[in-house]
């Protein structure tokens, strides 16, 4: 554990932004970061290139690989950010973003919308990317709402209705998929988790969310804290619990579902990122946040790089990567540290 | 000093009534211990007075402020409650989690000041657990943790202190040195201590006055020698039980009637 707060949010912005420019520099046509920086310098006018053979590699810097480098940044902040919030909330080693409902809402909505063939879209955006978000928003509003029990929310009922209606959801997608074969490949790609593409529009569209969601769970970490003695004891110590949880859950929501609508869904990120984090700075959310934010998106950069390269030309499931990746570190830092973390 | 006045309060859970019509004045300083049988009511008049168990009627007032007007932030700024099961992450420090007890004086933005760090300083010396401050909870022993509990409630500064049980699980020398640990907070704290006990013995010789609770109604509140009487005690506990004075300490001491082995 880095005992300083500042040394560990230091290296992981370092790895951070190596990531960002592993992630641009690397690909099918790879661009040295000389260039990269010339191209930059150009773009923020501080210098003027007009050799052609430079040129030609802004369109791939700017248009392709860095609209996809900052989704996936921003995807894996969300995702987490969401997963360490839910697990504080449960007070659950196990939770993860997509525990009450949000994925299997969002396949959901992503399926209805890719076997009808939909295919307007709408502010600019892929329509099964604003399916996928409406139907991740409610089904967890669904969700809340179950549990609810006069005037609080017990978070146990909120877990198995998530369990219940996710399953329901879940259930309804697959049977969509069989009725509809010819759109289960897409479906199916969309599930594991794969960039749909989209230029710079996804990132601007995602930055609202996760800015107005993190910061909420922010300014929220320290009562996170106080949750964690349990909900009776946080009552008595001056938190508003119900208020607390509804609006962490709303927060939390809102930045995964629009991770999984442009990013379908990706796992192990929002579950492994805060252990990981937890066993580098401990148990303090006001530490522990803001470091799931920059380790989510230090991992995503890094497992997206290597899921556009490994098999090129062909593009894996960024989700593959992550599970295939992120379990085995996770298993090491578990036997490496050989005491309870959560 | 201010004392804690309880009037006319009722308590309902799902349609039933648990404590019909309660009123008791629980001077400051001092220890009153709360008797009675299981299901009493005992526990949830320790949840009505922190306020996560709404009352229906009467009120609860600490001198002139009227606990039920406060917001919950700053009623844990009067109050402070060390439960019976008391949930501890493990990977949370002695010292981080009697931090938490600040958190009524925290502003939600605000990190702890220099006061702050004094104050579980001082919590941590006087519960004999600072020696202990950079150990992890999941690695204390029972009464250690019970230790760090207290620290974390008295991080509270409270004028009130409700303890539910806290001899339980304990062996004899842990109860010992925690209940030495209470009868020193009113000396040394100078607050009003509310605590709820099984063990009636046990409640005559660490408070000041027993308050006997039965379906919700103090049946008597006073002196142990004035409220343990075998008829009242007998009638209360649906058991027959013998009352005696202790040899030594002039104390009550009551022990059930019954010969087990007939």
């Amino acid at each position: 554990m880095l005992n300083s707060p500042i040394a560990s949010s230091l290296l992981l912005f370092v790895i951070l932004i190596t990531a960002i420019i592993l992630g641009v520099a690397i690909g099918s046509v790879p661009i040295p970061p000389r260039i990269i920086t010339d191209l930059i310098l150009d773009r923020l006018s501080f210098t003027n290139i007009t050799i052609e053979e430079i040129s030609k590699y802004s369109t791939i810097l700017f248009d392709i690989r860095m609209p996809r480098v900052a989704l996936m940044a921003l995807t894996g902040a969300a995702l987490a950010t969401a997963g360490a919030t839910y697990q504080g909330l449960f007070r659950n080693p196990l939770a993860d973003p997509y525990l009450v409902g949000v994925a299997s809402g969002a396949g959901l909505g992503a399926t209805i919308a890719i076997t009808t063939n939909l295919n307007s879209d709408p502010l600019g955006i892929s329509i099964i990317t604003i399916a996928a978000f409406a139907g991740g928003i409610i089904t967890v509003g669904i969700v809340v709402m179950t549990a609810r029990v006069s005037k609080t929310t017990p978070v146990t009922t909120m877990l198995l209705a998530g369990i219940a209606i996710g399953s329901f959801a879940t259930a309804a997608t697959t049977l969509l998929m069989l009725r509809r074969p010819d759109g289960l490949q897409r479906a199916f790609n969309w599930m594991l988790g794969s960039y749909l593409g989209g230029g710079w529009t996804p990132v601007k569209i995602m930055i609202p969310y996760m800015v107005l969601g993190s910061l909420l769970i922010f300014i929220n970490a320290r009562a996170l804290n106080v949750f964690q003695l349990g909900e009776e004891q946080a009552q008595q110590l001056g938190i508003h619990v119900e208020r607390l949880k509804i609006i962490l859950i709303a927060s939390a929501t809102l930045m995964t579902a629009s991770a999984v609508a442009f990013g379908g869904l990706i796992g192990f990120v929002g579950l492994i990122v805060p252990h990981a984090m937890r066993i580098l700075t401990g148990p303090d959310y006001r530490r522990l946040l803001p470091c799931c934010l920059l380790g989510g998106a230090s991992f995503l950069v890094l497992s997206d790089l290597a899921a556009r390269n490994i098999m090129a030309p062909q593009e894996l499931p960024v989700g593959i990567i992550t599970a295939l990746t992120g379990t085995p570190f996770f298993i090491f830092l578990l036997r490496k540290l050989k005491r309870s973390v959560f | 000093m201010d004392p804690l006045t309880i009037s006319n309060i009722s308590v309902s859970y799902n349609n039933q009534t648990v404590i019909p019509n309660l009123s008791i004045s629980l001077p400051r300083p001092g220890i009153v211990a709360l008797v009675g049988p299981n299901g009493a009511g005992k526990s949830t008049l320790i949840r009505a007075i922190t306020g996560v168990t709404p009352i229906s009627q009467g009120k609860i007032h600490l001198g002139s402020v009227d606990l039920l007007k406060l917001s919950a932030l700053d009623r844990a700024r009067h109050i402070a409650v060390v439960p019976q099961y008391a949930p501890m992450p493990d990977n949370f420090k002695v010292q981080e989690i009697v931090m938490l007890g600040r958190t009524p004086y925290l502003p939600i933005w605000q990190n702890e000041t220099a006061n702050d760090h004094a104050v579980v300083t001082q919590a941590l010396k006087q519960t004999n657990v600072y020696n202990l401050k950079e150990r992890f909870v999941s690695d204390l022993s029972g009464g250690e943790l019970q230790r760090v509990v207290i620290a974390r409630a008295l991080a509270q500064e409270p004028d009130v202190l409700l303890l539910d049980e806290p001899t339980a699980h304990l062996d004899l020398k842990h109860q010992t040195s925690i209940l030495r640990l209470i009868n020193s907070l009113t000396t040394v704290n100078n607050i009003t201590v509310l605590l709820t006990m099984h063990d009636i013995n046990q409640a005559a010789k660490c408070a000041d006055s027993v308050a006997l609770i039965s379906h919700g109604i103090i049946e008597a509140y006073g002196s142990p020698t004035d409220v343990y009487t075998s008829e009242r005690l007998s009638k209360v506990y649906d058991t027959q039980v013998d009352v005696i004075t202790h040899p030594d300490r002039e104390l009550p001491f009551v022990t059930i009637y019954d010969n087990l082995h007939q």
